[in-house]
């Protein structure tokens, strides 16, 4: 529209024909990709996404705004009650076939992303953020109902700056926020075969306790947000022939934050007052803390 | 130097992963519901409705000496629970402590097949409502029982049986039985347990003979000469049907983290309500099996 102002706009259709497979459940992420196959579909996606940019200040600083919304069919997703591992029953050593475990339904995307961005001089960077949502449709899951998808991050931010005061010299600093994933969580209880019933079969797996956890969702819980500073120096050094060599040192995480990598559901330890009581905490396990490493390039 | 470095790695691989108890009240922040469950059969000599409290999981204490005392907490004993049917009857349910459940006499409230029921309770000054159809009954069911394995030790019986689906109608069932053979030292259960086999529909066509097998036995030391053997087909609504299927497999796969949970439906309406008011049918067969 002006030298310093574009308006986008697109479309676009796209087949894909590898999925991804994940599990809903809190405990170790198993995010498989497989290919589609003579009963698995590939995967269809539509996306309309508009969008404006402007540069500012002698195109020192831009800054770029962009809405999208995508539909996706056949999604793919395990069914309830469907085991991950390829062996469904260890006593026997029965194999399942993966695809029988496998249901396919639709997806929708949509949100928001701004981006400002200094690009000249010898301070550099961006500040992004992302407004978004993703769900899912299946009606094999969840009765039927959307629900929001595992990784639907509805808050998504990165501030990144790059400082070089010299030629010799580059310090970088990264900082990355994110909401956290959705689970599926048994995180109520309620009294187990309160009333009879002529047949005899939810019974033989009960527990002691009397009670049975439960939910009426799936992905009914968002995990904790998880955010970390990153930071690194690099030192230049010009060879003949232009070839350069670096090296660099860097901090991954370096207020070592406790991010979660998986939930766990516990029994708290014994306590030796309450002999005979039990009781549940959820466990967040955390790895990936304040990791230093050190890294040589040469170019040539 | 590079045993240091090994070390080093070792360390911060080690210091890099760490365990933290979740504060629950912070980030499930789960409200109270009130659980209600009830299902209602022609076949009933009592009609039982059960409401109580379900709470969250996490944070929860329970008592293992005595649970089922522990579990009294859970119950709500000052709920006003009334049936009604399409007629506009209804008949309050009253608590009976020793069942846990709110009960009223069979003989005092007609339930009949294909009739629609009313649910209604009031607890916790909130209301909640729900509605039921006693679904049709299937009228016979055909059994086959065959000697499998006999040793020195035990005889081990395989029984098939068949219905005829319910023509004209999506039907879910829930089959079921047990065989009680007699023993010097009283009566030995054996369940017909066909796991997740017993949840049957009519996906296979309408009006088509469903049927399944399992397996009974005995010991030999028994000295026991016949079995008795109950059969059993429920034709349930399909909220009862999901719901119990979904729970099965949810307590079957109890603690493995490779399985996916499975959702079960809810038509409790009212605010933070939560189970299932649902009708069924129960045919049973009582054979007398002589044991070769």
């Amino acid at each position: 529209m002006k030298p310093d102002l574009a308006f986008k706009a697109s479309y676009s259709r796209m087949n894909q024909y590898i999925h991804l497979l994940s599990s809903s459940g809190i405990g170790l992420p198993t995010d498989l990709w497989v290919s589609s196959t003579d009963n698995i579909k590939p995967q269809t996606s539509q996306q309309f996404a508009v969008g404006i940019a402007k540069d500012f200040f002698n195109k020192d600083y831009s800054v770029n705004l962009e809405g999208y919304y995508k539909t996706l069919d056949d999604v793919i997703a395990y069914k309830e009650g469907a085991s991950f591992l390829a062996i469904d029953n260890l006593e026997s050593g029965k194999n399942s076939n993966w695809e029988d475990n496998i249901t396919a339904g639709q997806g929708w995307a949509y949100g928001a992303e701004i981006l400002l961005r200094k690009q000249t001089g010898p301070f550099t960077g961006w500040l992004g953020y992302t407004l978004a949502w993703s769900e899912r449709q299946f009606d094999e899951l969840n009765l039927g109902k959307k629900f929001y998808d595992r990784y639907d991050r509805r808050h998504d931010i990165s501030l990144v700056g790059i400082y070089k005061p010299n030629e010799k010299i580059t310090l970088s600093g990264t900082w990355v926020f994110s909401t956290g994933n959705n689970y599926t969580l048994p995180n109520q209880q309620r009294v187990a075969n309160p009333v009879g019933f002529p047949i005899f079969n939810n019974s033989a797996y009960s527990s002691y306790a009397g009670v049975e956890d439960f939910t009426t969702q799936r992905n009914n819980f968002r995990g904790e947000t998880s955010h970390r500073l990153d930071l690194g120096v690099q030192f230049h050094k010009k060879k003949k022939k232009n070839r350069e060599r670096i090296w660099g040192i860097s901090l991954y995480n370096s207020y070592a934050r406790r991010n979660p990598f998986i939930y766990t559901i516990e029994y708290k330890d014994f306590d030796p007052n309450n002999p005979y009581t039990e009781e549940k905490e959820l466990i967040r396990t955390s790895v990936l803390m304040l990791i230093p490493s050190i890294n040589y390039t040469f170019k040539f | 130097m590079n045993k240091y470095i090994q070390i080093s790695l070792f360390f911060i691989l080690l210091c890099s992963a760490c365990q933290d108890p979740v504060d629950p009240d912070e980030l499930l922040n789960v409200n109270d519901r009130t659980y209600i469950i009830g299902y209602l059969s022609p076949a009933d000599t009592l009609l039982t409705v059960h409401v109580s409290t379900a709470v969250p999981a996490i944070g929860i204490q329970i008592d293992l000496n005595e649970p089922s005392g522990d579990l009294e907490r859970y119950i709500i004993k000052d709920a006003l629970v009334i049936i009604s049917d399409e007629k506009n009857n209804e008949i309050q349910l009253t608590y009976n402590p020793e069942r846990k459940n709110y009960q009223v006499a069979a003989t005092e409230f007609s339930i009949t097949g294909g009739n629609t029921y009313f649910l209604r309770v009031s607890a916790n000054n909130k209301e909640y409502t729900s509605t039921c159809t006693i679904p049709e009954r299937i009228e016979t069911i055909a059994e086959k029982i065959t000697l499998r394995e006999k040793n020195e030790y035990y005889q081990d019986y395989n029984l098939d049986f068949t219905f005829q689906d319910i023509i004209g109608k999506n039907n879910y069932y829930l089959i079921g039985g047990n065989a009680v053979i007699d023993t010097e030292d009283g009566p030995y259960y054996s369940y017909l347990n066909f796991e997740l086999n017993s949840f049957l529909t009519d996906a296979i066509g309408d009006g088509e003979i469903i049927g399944q097998n399992s397996t009974f036995s005995y010991g030999i030391t028994d000295e026991a000469t016949t079995a008795k053997v109950t059969l059993q087909v429920t034709n349930v609504e399909e909220i009862l049907y999901l719901n119990r299927r979904a729970t099965y497999l949810n307590n079957y796969n109890e603690g493995n983290p490779f399985v996916e949970y499975s959702i079960a439906p809810n038509n409790i309406e009212g605010e933070d309500g939560v189970g299932v008011f649902a009708g069924y049918q129960l045919t049973e067969k009582v054979i007398e099996y002589e044991l070769k």
